[in-house]
């Protein structure tokens, strides 16, 4: 099979429900160019430059991209691995993302890649490393990112902070914008017991650039005690669209995106799931327009 | 009563330190640092349980990475010895960059190194096959060496020209007739006689989306494979013609011809310009 070429979109990400992109959808994305208004890709599939980047490539020519990285380890002590993140400019400088976000976490140790959204303590000194490698990579990619709230299966004795607020200092202090994943804050709030609603009725609403939604599982130890994991496998939640729906009367009309990345299903389903986000867009704009 | 925090730094070589640990030789799962769980808050669920998470996360997700990539020689190990030794693998070997597509370079290696597996070369050779294929499916994408550019040089010259191997070409020599192995073991369909057939010399290349797969005779291998390692056209050939099995095996211009209708080269350079 051999792709063919013409210009890329330009512009921003428009203010739709877009979902990510993943290899079992290439080909049918490339021959059938389906009316999906924006697709978001993992910038680590993509940096040997082979066959997977020839299909970003040509995909990007009829879609807005945002770049979500998944490996830059923001919450790293002692900086950002220059080697990835300079992998990382060069490709944004190819295909010249709408967007670029990565998570509030970490996942490098040393030389080591633990290939995990890797959970930090809310505290003041991880605050200043994460500002410092957020304000690394902004100046790496020559713009402001999008910070990421991620999920976490534990707290840290040592946070001084909630979560929303250790995000929003971020954003202030780096000069960062939030990428809310609404689905994180409920997995986190069920899991660490606190107000999904106050956590997002507490983030200022102008620094939410972006929200994510996505599916969860629920798992029981043997003695009933229940943890939900972030696994991205499944239709999103009946809680979580009602708080997405707080999120977009709070933050007004932002990018939406579905995040599907195991047992990944039909394309039509993740539109399917989209299509739902965008109903919710619309209807927020359609009050606003009357108000 | 006010424990000291470990601070980041400690915290994330806890971190490290829980997540690459051995499991015991009877199975039980190591403990992690007494800092790292005096650090994490229990609210209901021991802070063992809550890195166990991340323990397995990290196990689970790098052997389904390692099986995606050696998808036949799992089928050939059976799944529950490849998963066995890919778990102690993924963390004898952690990955060194967060690009997954680059991970498993040594896990052919390291089967080979295994004791238990020193009779069972043919499953070396088809992990190493794997490998191959799996980079060149990822090297980057260039556009291959035009015919004209080498029938454009003076003929004097040609055999000293030197032939730049395309960053997607892999070649393969192999003891076991491995192309046959793989297929078998993607199709459940290996039998006894694959084991006794002749040893393979492979090329691999990807023109554009996929990978292709070629078998090569010996003396066309060894011309390639000279070429590769920096040998001019002339002494390639010369190369080749000794590795030939039997007279007249190795036929320059007939070699030449099939590489460049092939992805094999990138450039040529012209030493007798420099
Ligand atoms: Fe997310």
């Amino acid at each position: 099979m051999t792709l063919s070429q013409h210009p890329a979109p330009t512009g921003p990400i428009p203010a739709k429900a877009g979902i990510g992109l993943r290899a079992p959808h290439f080909e049918q994305i490339v021959e059938e160019r389906p009316d999906i208004p924006w697709l978001e890709f993992h910038p680590e599939n993509y940096l040997g430059g082979g066959a997977p980047y020839l299909y970003l490539e040509r995909i990007r020519q009829d879609y807005p991209m945002s770049m979500h990285g998944v490996g830059l380890s923001l919450g790293s002590v002692g900086g950002l691995d220059k080697e990835h993140l300079a992998r990382l400019a060069d490709l944004a400088d190819h295909i010249e993302p709408g967007l670029i976000s990565e998570h509030l976490s970490f996942a490098r140790v040393g030389a080591d890649y633990l290939n995990d959204l890797l959970p930090l303590p809310y505290t003041e000194e991880a605050l200043a490393q994460v500002v410092s490698n957020v304000q690394q990579a902004q100046d790496a990619f020559k713009r402001p990112i999008l910070v990421e709230n991620a999920s976490a299966y534990m707290t840290f004795a040592a946070s001084t902070m909630p979560e929303h607020v250790f995000m929003a200092e971020v954003c202030r202090q780096a000069g960062c914008k939030a990428l809310l994943d609404v689905n994180n804050v409920y997995v986190n709030a069920r899991n660490h017991d606190f107000d999904a609603s106050a956590f997002i009725a507490e983030t200022p609403a102008d620094i939410i650039g972006e929200i994510h939604l996505a599916g969860h599982a629920v798992n029981l130890f043997d003695d009933g005690q229940e943890i939900r994991i972030d696994d991205h496998g499944s239709h999103v939640d009946a809680a979580v669209w009602t708080l997405f729906e707080q999120a977009i009367t709070h933050a007004g009309r932002v990018p939406a995106l579905i995040e599907w990345d195991t047992r990944i299903p039909a394309l039509e389903v993740l539109q399917d799931e989209a299509a739902r986000a965008e109903a919710i867009l619309s209807a927020h704009s359609d009050a606003a327009d009357a108000a | 009563m006010l424990l000291m925090q470990p601070n980041l730094s400690t915290l994330q070589a806890d971190f490290r330190a829980t997540v690459l640990a051995d499991t015991g030789a009877d199975g039980a799962e190591p403990a992690p640092p007494a800092a790292l769980l005096a650090a994490v808050n229990a609210n209901g669920i021991p802070p063992e349980r809550r890195l166990a998470i991340h323990r397995n996360h990290f196990a689970t997700t790098l052997i389904d990475a390692l099986g995606g990539i050696f998808e036949a020689t799992r089928a050939l190990l059976g799944p529950e010895f490849f998963d066995a030794f890919a778990k102690c693998y993924v963390r004898a070997h952690p990955p060194s960059t967060p690009g997954l597509f680059e991970y498993g370079e040594a896990f052919p290696d390291a089967l080979a190194n295994t004791p238990g597996l020193a009779d069972h070369g043919y499953v070396i050779d088809v992990a190493r096959l794997e490998w191959a294929m799996h980079e060149s499916f990822h090297a980057p994408a260039a556009p291959a060496l035009q015919p004209s550019r080498l029938t454009a040089l003076p003929a004097d010259q040609i055999g000293d020209a030197l032939l730049e191997a395309h960053p997607t070409v892999r070649l393969i020599q192999a003891t076991f007739p491995v192309h046959a192995l793989w297929r078998g073991a993607l199709d459940n369909a290996v039998d006894g006689d694959m084991l006794h057939g002749e040893p393979a010399h492979l090329i691999l290349s990807r023109p554009n989306l996929d990978v292709e797969l070629a078998p090569l005779a010996p003396a066309a291998y060894a011309f390639v494979n000279a070429l590769f390692a920096g040998q001019s056209i002339g002494q390639a050939a010369g190369t080749g013609a000794s590795a030939s099995t039997t007279t007249g095996e190795f036929d320059l211009g007939e070699t030449l011809g099939a590489c460049l209708a092939q992805t094999v080269f990138a450039d040529v350079v012209n030493t007798g310009n420099i």
